[in-house]
Formats: structure tokens, sequence, C-alpha cells
């Protein structure tokens, strides 16, 4: 018996789409919302909170319609798509189980779904992140359930694998053998992944693609570098900082005795960057947190 | 040239492959969802036939020790209990499995037809235990020259006519676990008011095989009601199959576009 031929990563498209879950709404959870995501790249989908983000996803993984506009999982609409959806693997918080049975049959649910489950990798990261297989999921702790989350999301080797915010009670070990195991994975096995976090600067390392969503509407949908391009951080002696800096649009500040760190929006041109440098300023990239808490607040405001 | 004929032709093997890939995948999670929900049923389900023979044994002496013996004591315990108790697990049952199947990459339309499987077959296997254990009932009260006759069905008179025991409890497993499977999906899919509200429409399937069948307190009184009361076996099977039909297509209509909401623990 020869093993299923690996399907190739799958690509995301979503044109204006909205959703409401009632009338007794101020906005719609998704209004008019497109986006795109790269097949074969890790896309990191960062919002605040009601931002729309699991909604989004919800219907990327045919959890449920939208009300208006085009969802496109590889092509086609996944909702009911057995194509789309056996090839879609949505891990919300803690993944989806079988509450009240042991975390086994839950597992063993998964592997007898997901043509490319991987049950050695699976065994592995159960024994990583000591999680009970004769418990049920719902006695496990908070970090234990979203490590399952993690375990389920990583071992079906979906063509298109979403963590929305699975990060959820897991302690700071527990996350970074995660994002380890996530980018060793990834390397070994490429496919598309989508991760949504509120922890921007444990994650942004690994985002090569990134979409900022407010208000169920996209406000940026750019590679990571390019985002990174929209700003700039200096660090230097203070009162240097601070008269670069005068007259620009600040997004960040932090200090520590005369040392400080400005965040900008903006780009420096090469006359300004050699000004900078010559002042004794260093000169790096933009925080990505900087600039989705600017970007969020100014929609806001 | 040569690129112009490898368009179409790349296409269609294309999607040749997708269309055998999701013929698989449609396969793949049916025997799944059908596989939990069977085993899992019968899991709780050995436990039930434990109690119900329990059951049955202390009745049966008891009223052996104090001379009331009047009929069929297994059936008294059966023909109540065993459809109840599926109709309980088809609420739960569907429940518990809808979010795992669809996040597993299963769709709504492969987890329907499971359902449609899994009441059939707990249908199927119920009606056996239940048939078997009638006739073992029915040749020990022959033995001991006890009357084996039943105090309350219609279509059979005594254990001894296993087909007809068999029948009647295959369709009244089927049909109880399938509306309670709908009743559960409407409290999920419509929530707790609109799904209450719902619950007179999925419990019409009900009320066919009890007016089909007539069996147990209510059925009786029901046929009689809308002069049924003389209902032949074909009849009841007439009913039974509507009511089946009635319970797969109310599931098929709660559960086809189902949002999944994600499973709290």
């Amino acid at each position: 018996m020869t093993a299923p031929t690996r399907p190739e990563p799958f690509g995301v498209e979503l044109q204006d789409v909205t959703l409401s879950f009632g009338k007794d709404e101020k906005h719609p959870a998704l209004d008019g919302l497109s986006l795109q995501v790269r097949p074969g790249t890790i896309t990191g989908l960062l919002g605040r909170n009601g931002a729309g983000k699991t909604t989004a996803l919800s219907l990327i993984a045919a959890m449920r319609r939208p009300d208006a506009g085009t969802v496109l999982v590889d092509g086609e609409d996944p909702f009911e798509n057995a194509w789309a959806m056996a090839g879609t693997q949505l891990v919300r918080e803690s993944g989806d189980t079988i509450a009240a049975t042991k975390v086994a049959d839950s597992l063993g649910y998964y592997a007898e779904l997901r043509e490319h489950w991987d049950a050695n990798l699976a065994a592995g990261l159960v024994d990583l992140f000591e999680i009970d297989l004769r418990k049920a999921p719902e006695s496990l702790s908070r970090g234990k359930r979203s490590a399952l989350g993690a375990v389920i999301g990583l071992a079906s080797r979906a063509p298109l694998t979403i963590f929305d915010e699975v990060y959820l009670g897991m302690d700071a070990p527990s996350r970074y053998a995660f994002y380890d195991a996530l980018v060793e994975d990834y390397t070994e096995h490429p496919r598309t992944i989508i991760l949504s976090s509120h922890l921007i600067d444990e994650v942004e390392r690994i985002f090569e693609d990134v979409v900022i969503v407010d208000k169920g509407r996209v406000l940026l949908a750019e590679s990571v570098e390019s985002v990174r391009a929209r700003g700039v951080s200096l660090t230097g002696t203070a009162a240097v900082v601070e008269q670069f800096v005068d007259g620009r649009r600040v997004l960040a500040r932090q200090r520590l005795g005369s040392t400080a760190q400005v965040t900008l929006f903006g780009t420096l041109d090469d006359a300004e960057r050699a000004a900078a440098t010559e002042a004794g300023l260093e000169l790096g990239a933009v925080p990505l947190q900087d600039l989705f808490v600017h970007l969020t607040r100014e929609e806001r405001s | 040239m040569t690129e112009n004929l490898a368009g179409p032709t790349a296409l269609t093997d294309r999607e040749v492959q997708r269309a055998t890939m999701r013929r698989a995948a449609e396969r793949r999670s049916l025997r799944t969802s059908a596989w939990s929900m069977c085993a899992g049923t019968w899991q709780i389900g050995v436990w039930f036939w434990a109690i119900v023979l329990i059951i049955a044994g202390i009745i049966g002496y008891v009223e052996v020790r104090t001379d009331i013996l009047d009929g069929s004591v297994i059936d008294g315990v059966v023909s109540g209990s065993a459809k109840f108790f599926l109709f309980v697990m088809g609420i739960i049952t569907p429940l518990a499995m809808i979010a795992v199947h669809v996040a597993a990459g299963g769709t709504r339309r492969s987890f329907i037809r499971s359902a449609w499987f899994t009441a059939v077959f707990l249908g199927l296997t119920f009606a056996v235990v239940a048939a078997a254990l009638g006739y073992v009932e029915w040749l020990v009260f022959r033995s001991q020259g006890w009357s084996p006759e039943l105090d309350r069905a219609q279509l059979y008179v005594d254990g001894g006519q296993v087909g007809t025991a068999f029948l009647v409890q295959l369709f009244f497993c089927s049909v109880y676990w399938l509306s309670g499977a709908a009743i559960g999906m409407g409290y999920y899919g419509f929530g707790v008011w609109r799904g209450t509200f719902a619950i007179p429409l999925f419990l019409v399937p009900l009320v066919l095989v009890e007016l089909a069948f007539q069996s147990g307190y209510f059925g009786r009184p029901f046929a009689q009601a809308v002069g049924l009361a003389d209902a032949q076996v074909l009849t009841a099977v007439v009913g039974g199959l509507l009511g089946l039909a009635a319970a797969a297509f109310a599931f098929h209509l709660v559960t086809r576009s189902v949002a999944i909401a994600p499973v709290t623990t």
C-alpha cells in the first residue's frame, strides 16, 4: 500500500465577507472583510478582542457560512466541501475534542479522519507537553488543553492549518516548545499556517505575512518585511533621540536611565539614516506590536 | 501547441484526483463517525442491558415468591426503557461528536449519514437483544408452566413471536434515537428558546411510530383514538418507515448547515 500523495499547501481568499450575529450588535462581526493568504506561508492574523479574527477563521474552516461575500480555500467554497474541509485544520483555543471521554479517543478520531495524520509526531508532542492520554479533555488544566490543541494542529499535517489563540493557559516553556515544534515541522512539511495570537512579541519572528483586522475589516495585509519597513526604531542617548524625532510620528517610547528607544511611523531616507547614525543612534526594525497598537488605536479613534 | 493541449488535460486530471479524494474523505468520515457513535452508545448500552436484567430478575423473583407473577417481566422492563434510553443517547451522542467531526475535516453531510446509519444499527442490535431476552424468558416461562403473555403489547402476544418482537423494537429504537438526535441538534443550532419551540415538530416521528406499533402506555390509546387499533403488522411497518423517514429528515434539516460552536470544557 502506498502512502497518500501529499497535497500542495492551500491558499485562502476572502472577498467582501460580511457576517452578523444579531440585530443588537453595534457593528457586524465581519464588515466587508477581504484578505488573501498565500499558500505555503506562515501568516499572522492579528487583531484586538472582538476584531473578527475567530469569525473569519471559522468561515475558512467551514464552521459556519457568511451572510454575504465569498470564501475560497484552494480556489473552492469550503462549506460542505469534502476536499477543502479534509485539507483544513482549525484549532480553536484548546481544540475541538470529545470532552467527556479519554484524550486518546479524540486523538484517535483525528487520526482516523486526517489522511496525513502523523501518529509519531502526535505521540512525541504528547510526551513533550506531558499530556495524560487517559484523562478526559475536560479534566485537563487550561494549559494542557491548549497543548492538546497544538498537538492536533501539528499532527494533522493539513495543507491549511490554523491556530486560533492556541497558547491560552500555556506556560512560557510550553509556548516556546510549541513555536519550535511548529517551525521545525513546517520546514520539513511545508504547508499554509495561519496563526492568530495576542502575544505578538513572541510569535512575530515566525511570521512571513501579517494580516491585521479591526472591527471586522482588514487594516493591513502585507509581508512582514513590508510591515517592518513602515517604521523604524531609534536607540541612543535620550536627548539625541528626542532631538531627532522632533516633529515625527512616534508609535512607542521607552526609556532606561539616559538611554531611550523610540519607534517611529514612516521610513527614513538615506540622508536621514546617515544623519541618525552619525548622531550615534542605532537604527532597527519596527516591532510589529508597536505598529499593531498604533494602527488599531488610530482606527478606533 | 503542446502548452495548449497540456492545460485542459492537466485540469481534468486535477479534477479527477480531487473527486477521488472527496469520495475517500466522505467514506472515511462517515465510517469513523458511525463507528464512534455506535460503539460509544453500546459502551453505555452494555450497562443498560445489565441493569435491565438485574431489575427484571429482581421483579421476577419477587413476583414468583409472592405468587403474583402474571405474564412477561422482561417485556415490561424492556419495552418502556430501551427506546427511552436510546432517545436520551440520541440527544447526547451527536452533540458530543459534531464539533470534533467537523474540526477533524468531516462534512455535516457525512455526519448526517452516519447518524442515519447509527440509528438503524442501534435499532437492529437493541432489537436483537430485546427479542432474544423475550424469547429466552418465554422458553423459561413455558417450561415452568407460567403464563408468558404480555400485558400491553398489541402486535405480538408473547416473547415466542420473536420476529414481530424484533420488528417492533427495531422501529421504536431507531426512531427514538434519531428523534432524540434531532431534538439535541435543534437546541444546538437554534438555541434554547427556538429549540424548545421546535420540540413538538421533532416529536412527530415518535407519534407516528407509537401510532403504528401501539405498544406501551401511549401507543395503544393513541391508535384507538384515531381508529387504528386493528392495524396489522404490514400497516405498522409502513407507519414505522414513515416515522423513521420523518426523524431522518428532521435530523438532516437541523444539521445540514448548522454553525459549529467551539467545544468548551
